[in-house]
């Protein structure tokens, strides 16, 4: 079949004005200038993660004039997630993006994240011996020796608690330093004094009713951050070194074991306080004086934090049981491995883990730093802000995560085996079943899970 | 609302009640239709009362009814920290688009399905009804594999295209047992007057079938305007977000501003409220004033 | 294209007109109804046949998003029959079905029938009534996990008011699934809407032909009411049963399947072996089990019940 070419001008015309129309409607991106890169950047947040990374692209593109950074912004982690898996099987995965950690590994191995250990090692920043606080980045980057991303941050578990209670009973409060972490004991019956019911009786005393308690001594919650921590504190693993749930291990059990007992034996935490995702947070109980302590993220310091409460407040460490520990993770940046533009993907990666894209989210009590820089005194100057971070904070990050921040890389088939096994068990801990009866069969089965996944590999 | 004398004219009957249980039976109607109204509305008075309260004061116990304070506040911010403007543009043209190919096309197929007999009718049928078997979840991404082959992502071909064709099983199914309520001498008489088939689905089958036109047209519409996993799934730029990505926008992974969240959600959910008040008249109007005359 | 085929083209639909005329009343007939249907049957060709032919593909397929699929075989037929996970999701799901769908089904009628009364307002008390549905599912999420707190919720304050005890409505897997009624039955301000539009389209000259012959409330409710609604009776029952195996939503929301696997729906495991385990071959096969049972499931319902539907057209 022939076109004229009369023909041949209107299908163009035609094709040229129906073009016209859909970018009108917003159907096509504008024509890029000839000599810049434009790369995309996969990502999800709520309003400060959204203005962070906006705000980060604008100083970014204002160094490096010959590379354009598109967000792609995913509201939830949870749908990200699947936006990104669904677009690497449709070849249209985003340049750059977020990377969850519990499914780092798995797109590492998966060969669905581009190798950057040389770029990291040959930088000379990033390059630099210390530059980020180690061995816990090394920890959580490698997988099989090689870094597929970068960690964004850390976070980690503390204490978040009412000041004006704790001065009202003359009790002091824990800090960050080794002399003033708690014995667990020591807690137990912080926490005993803190408790009242609607009589004003304390548990333990005579006619003491437990199911109408007014005021808790603590909130811990029950998943795996806050109850994984227990099990290192009492000197068991969360995850062992071959990549298996630890949770089995009599230590462990008996960590866990501790927290159900706040619930249900010593009746100091209140049930049901765990669904922290729908909002029913322990931050108004603080404030409210219904709560003395909550056992919270260090990220919920950008809203239980000293401008917003209308207390009092202070955070200090978690007791010890056998030793102090906190869990540390956080999601990771990388580079995707369908890009083509590899080069200008990394310069951007690399930009977010220099001090300034860390700084905005630190100096809002979202995140605590991951590079020594910005742990040093001058670096703390950088993003500690009075109103944010109570006078003790800083300590949390120099002194408390180097020494007892355990950071976690989670194995290949962790998100099935913690949806299907692990988180289950949690929830029957939440209800008061016996770690001893529950524990070793669901981290039997996780573990199946797991190490089939690892053979899957 | 009292229960006074004066409130007796409340109950607007045709005829005056003329015994003892017809009076009972309307005073207990008016108590229910109250009662429940009052349980069904409980959730909106939450829901507008803690869009105006602060992030601490949303979980308050035992919870504030009047907010104190009070933070209109929070209504200007949710609807200017994103482009509100363009996603309801966006999403009025997605829904809209969505309503009219659903109304047209699944009230034409599914005369098919009711009024005619034509061999391979009721396999089709049951083929309508097996779309409605497989979970959405399994279809997502080879959906999605195939818009990215068309080319189709990042624009809204992938949410308005697809319902021209039939309108979903939902509400072929929907309409087919509409069109089996209407008598068939009315379809006969208006084929004796000369109706092509056409005519007869045109002109006597959706005239009598506002109610259920107005129904699937409502869901469509509702549907459009809440659904999340498909614009989601589909659009890339901020420019083409809808209004129910920028609800999503509130949450992070950690916190979610509850404030801004729940005010975003009632100023979302006020132009339905409108719209479905006004639509519901419709539900008036079908088989029985048109349908006597038949 | 050049202008020479065109008179060949209106040749060509002149022959078409002659082909139309040769045609029986009764292949004629065929030829519209499949004109009617076309829109579906080209939908379906297009948007559902091949993504479903990938899910079927797949069934034999292990296959991670990131790898090309790899052949297993029946490995996964045979994981199905022994997965004590599957078997609690449809345990979980069988339940729920049972208890909400007859419930919702009851409800809405009788709602519908309320907001059908003649009353000044009655605008409002409608609107009120799909209040709802109209809420977005996030909101309504948080108003849920709220009312049904353990320690501070709405439900639990007026049932302690009364001296009750304090139940851990999310929290107590013996609990948490009358909590899923509850929320489901509140929400059914879409069947509602859908009966209401068909008591619409009963003629009222029915009733006062049986208000004539002297039947009672009950007996107008049973002989008029009743029969005449059947038709959209049987659709809200196959909808309501239909959409009561997919539900998965408000568990992924408010509970993310738990307590203790007790609001694990069928649909939302298949939707975590998919996205979060990257499973997406077991998926597949979950997806056609859940397909089989809904077939079978479909299949009694229209013949038994199907079969008692009264029909203005009664062709069947």
């Amino acid at each position: 079949m022939s076109i004229s070419r009369r023909e041949f001008l209107k299908l163009t015309g035609g094709s040229a004005t129906a073009a016209a129309m859909l970018a009108q409607l917003g159907y096509l991106p504008p024509a890029l200038a000839q000599d810049v890169t434009n790369i995309t950047f996969g990502g999800w947040g709520g309003v400060a993660e959204d203005e962070g990374v906006k705000a980060a692209i604008e100083v970014f593109e204002a160094e490096n004039e010959d590379i354009d950074v598109e967000w792609l912004h995913t509201p939830s982690a949870g749908d990200y997630g699947r936006v990104l898996l669904s677009s690497i099987a449709a070849g249209t995965a985003p340049d750059t993006g977020f990377i969850l950690s519990d499914n780092y590994e798995t797109l590492a191995v998966g060969g669905a994240l581009m190798d950057i250990t040389d770029l990291v090692k040959n930088d000379p920043l990033l390059g630099q011996p210390g530059y980020f606080l180690e061995p816990q980045e090394a920890n959580r980057c490698e997988v099989n020796g090689r870094w597929y991303g970068i960690g964004s941050t850390w976070v980690a578990h503390h204490f978040y608690y009412n000041a004006e209670m704790f001065e009202a009973e003359g009790i002091t409060p824990p800090g960050f330093q080794d002399d003033e972490i708690w014995e667990w004991d020591e807690f137990l019956e912080v926490c005993r004094a803190f408790t009242k019911d609607s009589a004003g009786r304390h548990p333990g005393d005579a006619g003491f009713d437990s199911d109408d308690i007014v005021q808790w001594g603590v909130d811990w919650p029950f998943w795996w951050m806050p109850l994984g921590l227990a099990a290192h504190a009492n000197g068991g693993e969360f995850l062992t070194e071959d990549g298996l749930i630890g949770l089995d291990s009599p230590e462990a059990m008996e960590g866990l074991q501790r927290i159900t007992d706040l619930v249900h034996e010593h009746h100091v935490a209140p049930r049901g306080a765990a669904l922290a995702s729908l909002g029913m947070n322990n931050t108004q109980m603080v404030d409210s004086g219904r709560l003395a302590m909550a056992v919270d993220g260090s990220w919920a310091l950008s809203w239980m934090n000293p401008s917003l409460m209308s207390v009092a407040m202070g955070t200090g460490a978690l007791p010890k049981m056998q030793k102090p520990a906190s869990i540390m993770q956080a999601h990771f940046h990388s580079v995707l491995a369908g890009t083509e533009h590899p080069e200008e993907a990394w310069r951007w990666v690399r930009f977010l883990a220099t001090p300034f894209y860390q700084e905005h989210f630190c100096k809002i009590g979202l995140w605590i730093p991951n590079q020594q820089a910005m742990l040093t005194e001058e670096g703390l100057k950088g993003w500690i802000r009075e109103g944010i971070h109570p006078p003790n904070y800083s300590q949390f990050a120099t002194d408390y995560l180097p020494k007892h921040g355990v950071a976690v890389a989670i194995p290949p088939g962790y998100i099935e085996a913690a949806n299907d096994y692990i988180n289950p068990a949690f929830e029957g801990l939440a209800n008061g079943e016996r770690a001893e009866d529950i524990m070793p069969d669901a981290v039997r089965a996780a573990n199946e899970v797991l190490t089939a996944a690892k053979e899957d590999m | 609302m009292g229960f006074s004398e004066k409130s007796a004219d409340f109950v607007e009957s045709r005829r005056s009640p003329k015994s003892y249980g017809d009076i009972f039976f309307h005073w207990l109607t008016v108590f229910l239709l109250v009662f429940f109204a009052v349980v069904m509305v409980t959730p909106f008075i939450w829901l507008l009362s803690s869009s105006l309260k602060t992030q601490i004061n949303i979980f308050q116990y035992p919870p504030q009814l009047i907010p104190d304070p009070f933070v209109p506040e929070n209504y200007v911010y949710a609807l200017t920290y994103k482009p509100f403007g363009i996603y309801f543009r966006n999403t009025v043209l997605v829904a809209g688009l969505n309503v009219v190919a659903v109304v047209f096309t699944s009230s034409f197929c599914a005369y098919g399905f009711a009024r005619m007999r034509f061999p391979g009718r009721d396999f089709w049928f049951g083929i309508v009804m097996a779309t409605l078997f497989l979970p959405y979840a399994v279809l997502l991404v080879p959906s999605f594999i195939v818009f990215s082959r068309l080319g189709w992502v990042d624009t809204f071909l992938p949410l308005v295209v697809p319902p021209f064709f039939g309108g979903g099983a939902f509400n072929i199914f929907l309409m087919r047992q509409f069109f089996r309520t209407i008598p068939e001498e009315i379809a006969d008489a208006a084929r004796i007057d000369g109706c092509s088939e056409f005519g007869v689905y045109w002109r006597v089958m959706l005239p009598l079938s506002k109610p259920a036109l107005i129904t699937i047209g409502i869901f469509t519409f509702l549907f459009a305007w809440n659904d999340l996993i498909g614009p989601i799934t589909y659009l890339r730029s901020p420019d083409n977000f809808t209004i129910a990505v920028g609800l999503a926008s509130f949450r992070s992974q950690t916190d979610i501003s509850w404030d801004l969240q729940l005010a975003a959600s009632t100023a979302v959910t006020l132009p339905v409220i409108v719209l479905f008040f006004f639509a519901q008249r419709y539900f008036i109007q079908g088989v029985v004033m048109t349908g006597l005359k038949g | 294209m050049s202008l020479a085929t065109e008179p060949k083209a209106a040749e060509q639909g002149f022959w078409l007109i002659r082909q139309y005329n040769r045609l029986t009343l009764r292949q004629r007939r065929t030829l519209m109804g499949y004109v009617f249907i076309a829109p579906f049957i080209l939908g379906f060709l297009f948007w559902w046949l091949g993504p479903a032919a990938v899910a079927g593909y797949l069934t034999f397929h292990k296959w991670n998003f990131l790898a090309a699929p790899k052949f297993v075989g029946m490995a996964h037929f045979s994981k199905m029959v022994g997965d004590p996970i599957l078997a609690q999701s449809l345990k979980v799901t069988i339940v729920f079905s049972a208890i909400s769908v007859p419930l919702s089904l009851v409800f809405a009628f009788f709602l519908a029938n309320l907001i059908n009364a003649k009353f000044r307002f009655i605008a409002v008390f409608r609107t009120i009534y799909f209040l709802p549905s109209i809420v977005p599912a996030v909101a309504n999420a948080i108003l849920w996990a709220w009312l049904f707190n353990t320690e501070f919720g709405l439900i639990n304050f007026v049932i302690r008011f009364f001296g009750g005890p304090k139940i851990g409505w999310l929290q107590d897997p013996s609990w948490v699934m009358l909590a899923f009624v509850i929320l489901t039955v509140w929400g059914v301000g879409g069947s509602m809407i859908i009966f209401l539009a068909g008591l619409q389209g009963i003629p009222q000259i029915f009733y006062e032909a049986a208000e004539i012959d002297g039947a009672g409330r009950w007996q107008r409710l049973l002989y008029v009411t009743l029969p005449m609604m059947s038709p959209i009776i049987f659709f809200n029952l196959v909808i309501g049963f239909i959409n009561s195996f997919q539900v998965f939503v408000s568990a992924l929301l408010i509970t993310n399947g738990g307590p203790q696997r007790a609001t694990l729906f069928l649909v939302l495991h298949i939707w975590r072996t998919a996205f979060s385990s990257q499973k997406m071959g077991y998926a597949s096969v979950l997806s056609w089990l859940l397909f089989l049972i809904l077939m079978v499931l479909s299949f009694i319902v229209f013949r038994y019940i199907g079969s008692r539907v009264y029909y203005e057209n009664p062709d069947d």
